[in-house]
Formats: structure tokens, sequence, C-alpha cells
């Protein structure tokens, strides 16, 4: 596992204000690829059937790891030899039924 | 909305069904936070996270098993005065993060400064989302509307 795709311990988080990057208000295309995934997660029957009550990491519509917790799950992922980059990789939970449609109906390519 | 004012913000609440004998779902709400890359604390990015509409909880909370995978910039709030209160019985500090939610379209986001409970430790049950609590609702003055006249309306959260 690199150095980039370790957690940082909650303790080593102080809260401190630091200045931060700026972000646009529109997704760029790897946060939508994020969102994509994401929405694959929570649409798609068989991983709601498959995966139901855990927390599921995901990267371009493959399963890296699979948990009780969101960090369990992103942990599974990371420990991957192919694993991508943290910032490629979306949790979702599952609870069991696929949710029906997307938020206004826009699922875009 | 008073004329001339820009648009509210329309971000939309999903439900997500239960597995129950009767209908029942969560209002979930996809949220993204502000957060760091990595360790060493240079460069941010946004985190795609939900969140779950919480108006049982007084304040938002952000649990450490969502906390340390999300690893969000996490401000001081020096306006909170007097102790932090305890969340289920466990010691909590208090800051603030950077959430995005969607404004209409899932590509287009606004952010929002999310005050929250930062609890040392998980409970024994627990939701694996972010919880949205009232404080957030009343600071942003958020209106809240749902839809159950279907087993599971829509709903959503218009932001002014």
């Amino acid at each position: 596992m690199g150095k980039e795709n370790q957690l940082t311990p909650i303790s080593s988080q102080p809260l401190t204000a630091v200045p931060a990057d700026t972000h646009s208000p529109t997704l760029s295309d790897r946060e939508r690829m994020l969102w994509q995934d994401h929405e694959w997660v929570l649409h798609d029957p068989d991983i709601q059937r498959t995966h139901v009550g855990s927390v599921i990491a995901v990267s371009n519509r493959r399963i890296l790891g699979a948990g009780k917790t969101h960090q369990a799950a992103l942990e599974s992922a990371l420990a991957r030899t192919d694993c991508p980059p943290r910032e490629q990789i979306v949790t979702v939970a599952v609870e069991g039924i696929p949710v029906a449609s997307a938020p206004q109906g826009k699922e875009r390519p | 909305v008073s004329p001339g004012s820009p648009a509210p913000t329309i971000t939309p609440l999903r439900p997500y069904p239960l597995p129950y004998a009767f209908p029942a779902c969560r209002f979930l709400c996809g949220s993204w936070f502000t957060a760091w890359t990595n360790a060493q604390r240079q460069h941010t990015w946004r985190a795609c996270s939900d969140s779950v509409l919480a108006t049982n909880e007084p304040l938002s909370v952000l649990i450490p098993s969502l906390r340390q995978p999300i690893d969000p910039v996490i401000r001081p709030e020096p306006r909170w005065q007097g102790p932090v209160p305890d969340w289920q019985g466990i010691r909590c500090q208090i800051g603030r993060v950077e959430m995005w939610l969607p404004d209409r379209d899932p590509f287009v986001l606004r952010s929002f400064s999310l005050l929250v409970l930062l609890p040392d430790r998980d409970p024994s049950a627990w939701l694996p989302y972010v919880l949205l609590g009232v404080q957030f609702l009343m600071e942003h003055r958020v209106a809240v509307r749902l839809d159950c006249g279907q087993a599971t309306g829509p709903g959503q959260l218009e932001i002014p």
C-alpha cells in the first residue's frame, strides 16, 4: 500500500483552520465518475441484494472492497495492489433495496 | 424568496426504502465534503458521502468511521462557548466542515458550512451517513419538503 493511500488516524486530525484549494460549483470529470459509481451502487438490484448491510468501495463500476463501515470498506480497497488513488474511490452504504430513480431523473453518460 | 433575489438551491432528498414489513424509508441527500487528499494536508478534493435528514438530532454528526475515510477539512468554531454536548453518551469535539449539496442538477453543487459534532468513537449502533441535524436547517434557513403521499415519496431541501 502506497503512502498516498494510507488513512490518517483520527487522533492526528487537529481542528485547525488551514486555507484550502478552491473548488468549482460544477463537478469535474473525475467527480462525475464518482457520482456515477455512487448511483450505480444505489440503483443496482444485484449489488443491493448481495451486499446488503455492508458498505462497499467502488471505482469505475468495480467493487474494490467491502466492510461493515466506510472505513473498513476503504481500507479493504486500499489494501489491494491494483487499487486506484483514493480520490477515485467512493464508499456507499447498501441497505438492501435499490433506489427507484435518480434525483431529477438526470442520469448522464 | 423576495423579487430579484437568487433562486433558492433545490437539493433532492432521496427516499431510500428499508426492508421492513411496512413502507418506510430514510431521506438521503447526495453530499460532498471538502477533504484532504493525503496525510501531508497540502491539497483538498471533494469526497462524495451521503447524508441523511436527521431531524431528531439537534446538531449534525460526523462519526469517526466516516470521518476517517473522508478526512474532511475541519475548522474550529470559535463562537461555540461552553462545553460540547456528548452524543449518545460519547464525548465530542465540535467544528465546521465544508459540505457541498447538489442544486437541481447532480453535477452542480453549492457549498455550505456545516457545524458538526465529532464523537470520539462510533456508538454501538450507527447509521452509515452524515447526520444532518436541525441546526444546519436553522442556520441556513432550509425549508424541508416531503411528499409521503406515495409509499416512499420524494422530498427536497430548499435553501435561500
